[in-house]
């Protein structure tokens, strides 16, 4: 009787111990990870891969699920199923067309078709307010909130005066695009604030519907034809898939390029642009992930904001190609690449 | 005799006090004009930072998102050795972390808090280094203040120029006070050997004694102990009437 | 008294050791600021010049950084506009030029020209090399030339600062060794003569004379034990009759100890509300400085009754303690709320002192004559005092720091009961001074005064008029229009100086006068006219020297009305309303002139909202002579006045 005493007692020390010397797994075996679904546009690029380091940086268990729709728009409703079907804990979206397509917009939600019960978080998306995505920056108005990736139109052109007269603005419009069509609006009302014109080029559509992107150098050509000073290049999926050709031919034709995105001047041949790093954006929309999930905070209590660390970016190679340096206030604010 | 050396003392004494006093204020007085023209050297590159970083609120970016200012903050302390540091802050949040920083410490406030668990024994010493502390105000567009730009600067050059002016003042200062006291003294002394015959003539008359009439015209303490004298006599004269009766 | 002999061994005497320990200490330091500022000057100089040097490098390195971006240097975008740049943002540069070996030039001038170099810039540069060009700056000759003009200008007050401690000091040892024995012994020859009893001989007295007057004591001893006893309920009585100049010592010292903070106070409110913020940083300087300013004339309004009930010696006593620990009480407070409680302590102590010391100065005028020189002597004191304050105070704050400054103030308060408590107290029977010690007898006698039309106009258009310019012009204005006129913040307490010069020489002056009634109101007039006029030049020049000769009129004008208007007043109280007590009409006095000063920022804040500070000045100095016009009916009763008694 003692011997099976001395044995229980034992084992329950045994287990005692064990549970102290191997708190991890203990840790580990009753927090259950956070899952994440996120749906993005052309694989996990600099913008994802900052979301899944932000939380492998601080430990915080999560399970990310990636559904890429590698660009194409038409399997989004298959996603908002799967979704629907797998109820994770937080969806995030990734570009504007992913997050309309997965989310709806303000005004115009279906709950067959889009997400409305999960909380939910967009990144790299150009103008949701615009776009509809939210009510407002600081009062999303739904349980959809997000983050900024571009500064507004206004800046940009404030930028842009910095380094250039500018009379006549280039613009390739793809109609397709909710995004083009919001910049351009926004360009159509600075035109008297900033006292240029407006020259935009509709991108043709093919048979099936879709921007074609072989006509791409020759709206550039028309564009130089009609001597704008400067292309403002949008924050446009379809544009940054074939951002090289836009901006080689632009470079060709003698055009600067103002761009609003990271890739287009670090990547491609835009001259200049005022713009973010994507993988900054990336841990921004994840540190709200983290006030959503571990916080509890409702998405419609946290205001849509841009990530410190926006860079007036001049690309030297392309200024050198252009002859078009930039003036010495500028080189004095201004981070220069290449 | 102990008279004349106290009058003595008291007017050395009076010209060495005011010749200090002078030399201490033009001191501190020329150690600040010192310290402005020295700290205005920081203006330069000050002066510029602040217009870029108002150039670059101006355009539309804000200072909380815009990563290029460490980048331009860091350039000027690099190209500015005697900067030791440069910091923007917030004037609109309750923080007193600063919005961005560049240089090799945090600054004079921070220094009691790292010098202590500092391992890098650099960073300790430069705690101890004196500082220049300038602020100038980021504007926005609409003239509202809404950052402060602070650099903390190199002290120790100016501080050892200040230094050899110091000594060079205490020099002059004691060889003007030794010929102030050369030159003092005898004709103190010599002034003072007539105010002790006055004195002298004076204590003669009141003790009785009969004195030249040039003298009693020409002095008034002599003329009042002739007062003296004849105030005495005549309490006497009252007096003997009385005594006799 | 014997008749002065101006040309007496004594007198002789006493010019010849005053010229030699003047012409010893103002040469010596006149010598030793001339090569003191010789040194200073060598070691100022390169640095001020440094300035271009480091422009140029900074040009030079920012057209580096450009060029090592890959950017030609032949084609550098936005020169112009970066040249524009860094000449507004160092207006002491005249000139840019940014040169290469091979030519190539980008260069701006101040005026926006480009034109040929004159005589009056210093040349600063950095030589071209076959990868950077080269940069020439050049330097405003006038901007070293300022530096070393405010460092001259700093000399000359400091100078004088040293040179009014010192001759402070000299009064106060005048006065020690020959002005109280020699008045105390011809008291007491006074007194001997007209059969007075024996007293004993003050405390304080040393000197040269003292022998003599010891001897005197000696040789009328009592010769009979009964003479003795009966007069040794006279023996603590002395002969010493207290005077006017006992007191300025203590005045200078005490008003000395106030006066330092001036230097520092901003700072040592602006570092405690940093720390802890009660409304904002800005408003939190302000709080003290307001509560000061209105418990000073609280207190001095019923320093009068405080006297009437404690008695002058205690009353000091107090004032002097409440003050001490009000400044030193400053070296530890941590909040603003404990700044403006203990400045408040401060402003009532200081408010009572300083009325105290002047009631002592009235009480012991034994005529008009004293009278208008005790008044001198109290506007001396304070005025020497206010002098030399802020540059002392400065120092004093550099060297042991703000708050171990604040305790030195607190000691050199402390250090004037020192020199108060041996003083004996001016008798209350000379004249009759009626107790008037409750408040509504207070009040009453102020409403007396305020019917009488006379003290009323000497109150509002002389005395009140005149702080109006000094609160409105010298200490709101001046230091506006300096900033506008491109002066640096040192150059204020140097213009300032140009107030105190000519009321200290003005008042010396006043003092050695000794006016009848009727010309003490015209030159109390033409000093109240003298005081607003010189606000009018500023309407027909722009300009600094206009400024400065403002300020002299008002330093002038003011020596004039100061002292003048306060003997007025109480000639006119003393013939007209006997009952009313000296230390009332001193209380009344002194509070329009602190209602004046506050009034006078009021003015200017006002006509600042429609006009242009200097207009705003000039516009003062227009009410200013529009209250003289007041003085009219001063002027034709004490024309009635002066008939009347040539007729009689």
């Amino acid at each position: 009787m003692i011997s099976s005493n001395i044995r229980s007692f034992a084992l329950l020390l045994l287990v005692a111990v064990g549970s102290t010397v191997y708190p991890d797994r203990s840790f580990a075996a009753d927090v259950k990870p956070f899952r994440i679904t996120m749906v993005v546009f052309r694989g996990c690029e600099e913008a994802c891969m900052g979301f899944k380091s932000y939380f492998s940086e601080r430990k915080i268990p999560v399970e990310i699920e990636v559904l890429d729709a590698k660009t194409n728009s038409q399997v989004l409703p298959q996603f908002v199923k799967q979704v629907k079907a797998n109820k994770p804990d937080l969806l995030v979206t990734w570009g504007t067309t992913v997050s309309l397509a997965m989310l709806g917009t303000v005004e115009n939600v279906d709950p067959a078709k889009h997400v409305t019960d999960i909380p939910a978080l967009f990144m790299i998306a150009s103008t949701p307010v615009g776009s509809g995505l939210v009510k407002s920056l600081n009062a999303p108005g739904r349980n959809v909130t997000g983050t900024l990736y571009v500064l507004p139109v206004d800046t940009q052109l404030q930028v842009a005066r910095l380094y250039l007269p500018f009379k006549r603005i280039g613009y390739v419009f793809n109609t397709t695009e909710n995004n083009s069509k919001v910049v351009k609006n926004e360009l159509e009302i600075a035109q008297s604030k900033f006292d240029f014109q407006l020259v935009s080029v509709n991108v043709p559509l093919n048979p099936e519907g879709k921007p074609d992107a072989s006509s791409l150098p020759h709206l550039v050509d028309e564009l130089a034809k009609k001597k704008v000073d400067l292309i403002y290049f949008a924050p446009d999926t379809f544009l940054l898939l074939n951002r090289n050709v836009i901006t080689k031919e632009a470079v060709k034709q003698n055009l600067p390029v103002l761009a609003v995105s990271e890739p287009v001047v670090l990547e491609s041949d835009a001259l200049f642009g005022v713009v973010n790093r994507y993988t900054t954006v990336g841990q921004l929309t994840a540190s709200k992930a983290e006030m959503i999930l571990v916080k509890k905070i409702q998405p419609q209590n946290i205001p849509v904001v841009a990530p410190p660390g926006f860079s007036l970016i001049v690309n030297m190679r392309v200024a050198k190609e252009l002859k078009l340096y930039p003036p010495i206030r500028v080189v004095k604010i201004a981070e220069t690449v290449n | 005799m102990l008279q004349k050396l106290k009058i003595i003392s008291v007017g050395l004494g009076l010209i060495i006090f005011l010749l200090g006093m002078l030399s201490v204020l033009q001191f501190f007085r020329f150690q600040n004009l010192l310290f402005e023209v020295v700290s205005s050297r920081v203006e330069v590159p000050a002066e510029a930072l602040k217009r870029d970083i108002e150039r670059s609120l101006a355009t539309g970016l804000t200072l909380q998102t815009n990563a290029q200012l460490s980048v331009m903050l860091e350039e000027v302390v690099q190209k500015n050795s005697i900067v030791f540091s440069i910091q923007i802050k917030d004037l609109l949040s309750n923080s007193n972390e600063p919005l961005w920083f560049a240089g090799k410490l945090p600054g004079p406030s921070k220094c009691l808090d790292d010098a202590s668990s500092a391992k890098d024994q650099g960073a300790a010493k430069l705690c101890d280094t004196p500082v220049f502390t300038q602020r100038w105000p980021i504007v926005d567009p609409i003239g509202k203040s809404v950052a402060q730009l602070v650099f903390i600067s190199d002290k120790s050059e100016v501080l050892k120029l200040a230094a050899d002016a110091r000594k060079e003042l205490a020099r002059l200062l004691g060889i003007f006070c030794a010929a102030s006291i050369a030159i003092l003294f005898p004709l103190l002394f010599y002034l003072l050997i007539s105010l002790d015959k006055i004195i002298s003539a004076a204590r003669s008359v009141i003790l009785g004694k009969q004195l030249d009439q040039s003298v009693l015209a020409h002095s008034e303490l002599c003329q009042l102990a002739q007062n003296v004298q004849d105030v005495k006599k005549s309490t006497l004269t009252l007096q003997q009437p009385s005594a006799s009766t | 008294m014997t008749k002065i002999d101006t040309k007496s061994f004594e007198r002789k005497l006493a010019r010849r050791t005053s010229l030699v320990l003047l012409l010893v200490g103002l040469c010596s330091s006149l010598l030793l600021t001339f090569l003191m500022l010789s040194n200073f000057e060598k070691i100022l100089l390169p640095q001020v010049l440094l300035k271009g040097n480091v422009i140029a490098n900074a040009v030079r390195t920012t057209v580096a950084d450009s060029i090592k971006l890959g950017i030609p240097y032949d084609a550098l975008v936005g020169m112009d506009d970066y040249l524009s740049d860094t000449l507004l943002d160092n207006p002491e540069i005249e000139f840019i030029q940014v040169k290469s070996l091979d030519g190539k030039e980008y260069s701006l001038y101040r005026d926006g020209n480009k034109q040929n170099r004159s005589n009056g810039e210093i040349l600063e540069e950095i030589a071209a090399d076959e990868e950077l060009p080269g940069v020439t700056i050049g330097l405003r000759a006038t901007y070293a030339q300022e530096k070393l003009q405010i460092m001259f200008g700093d000399a000359v007050v400091a100078l004088f600062v040293a040179l009014l401690f010192g001759f402070e000091i000299i009064l106060f040892f005048a006065v020690l060794w020959v002005l109280r024995p020699k008045d105390t012994w011809v008291a007491m020859i006074n007194g001997l003569k007209m059969g007075l009893p024996q007293r004993s001989l003050p405390q304080a007295l040393t000197g040269p004379l003292s022998e003599l007057i010891i001897l005197t004591q000696q040789g009328f001893k009592p010769s009979t034990k009964s003479e003795s006893q009966g007069n040794l309920h006279q023996a603590s009585k002395d002969w010493h009759e207290p005077q006017a100049y006992d007191v300025r010592i203590v005045l200078f010292l005490f008003v000395l100890s106030e006066e330092m903070l001036r230097a520092f106070f901003p700072i040592y409110v602006q570092d405690i509300a940093l720390t802890r913020t009660l409304i904002t940083v800005d408003v939190d300087i302000a709080l003290p400085i307001m509560a000061y300013m209105l418990f000073a004339g609280l207190g001095t309004l019923f320093g009068g009754a405080v006297i009437a009930r404690l008695g002058l010696r205690n009353t000091f006593k107090w004032s002097v303690l409440i003050s001490t620990l009000g400044l030193g009480g400053m070296a530890f407070a941590t909040t603003v709320p404990e700044v403006i409680a203990l400045r408040t302590i401060c402003a009532i102590g200081y408010a009572v002192a300083t009325v105290s010391c002047q009631v002592y100065m009235m009480q012991t005028a034994r005529n008009d004559a004293e009278t208008t020189r005790g008044l001198a002597t109290f506007v001396a004191a304070i005025t020497a005092a206010s002098l030399c304050g802020a540059p002392i105070g400065a120092v004093v704050a550099e060297v042991l720091g703000l708050y171990t400054a604040m305790l030195f103030a607190a000691g050199m308060a402390g250090l004037s009961w020192f020199f108060f408590q041996g003083l004996k107290m001016p008798s209350a029977a000379n004249e009759a001074q009626p107790q008037s010690n409750n408040t509504s007898s207070k009040l009453k006698d102020f409403g007396e005064l305020l019917k009488n039309r006379q003290v009323l106009i000497i109150l509002l258009c002389d005395i009140a008029a005149g702080k109006l310019m000094l609160g409105g012009l010298l200490f709101y204005v001046t230091p506006i229009l300096l900033i506008s006129f491109q002066f640096s913040q040192t150059s204020i307490g140097q213009f300032f100086m140009l107030y105190y010069l000519p009321l200290i020489f003005g008042n010396m002056l006043i003092a050695r006068v000794n006016p009848g009634p009727h010309l003490k109101i015209r030159i109390m007039i033409a000093g109240a006219l003298l005081t607003g006029s010189g606000a009018l030049l500023l309407y027909w020049f722009n300009s600094a020297a206009a400024l400065a000769a403002a300020i002299m009129c008002i330093g002038l004008g003011q020596s004039m009305v100061l002292t003048m208007s306060t003997s007025v007043i109480l000639s006119i109280t003393r013939a007209e309303l006997p009952h009313i007590s000296t230390p009332n009409t001193l209380a009344l006095a002194r509070s329009f002139e602190r209602v004046g000063g506050v009034l006078g920022a009021g003015i200017v804040a006002i006509f600042s909202l429609s006009f242009n500070y200097r207009e705003a000045a000039v516009g003062l100095g227009i009410c200013v002579l529009v209250l003289c016009l007041g003085n009219l009916g001063l002027v034709l009763r004490s024309t009635v006045n002066k008939q009347a008694s040539l007729q009689k």
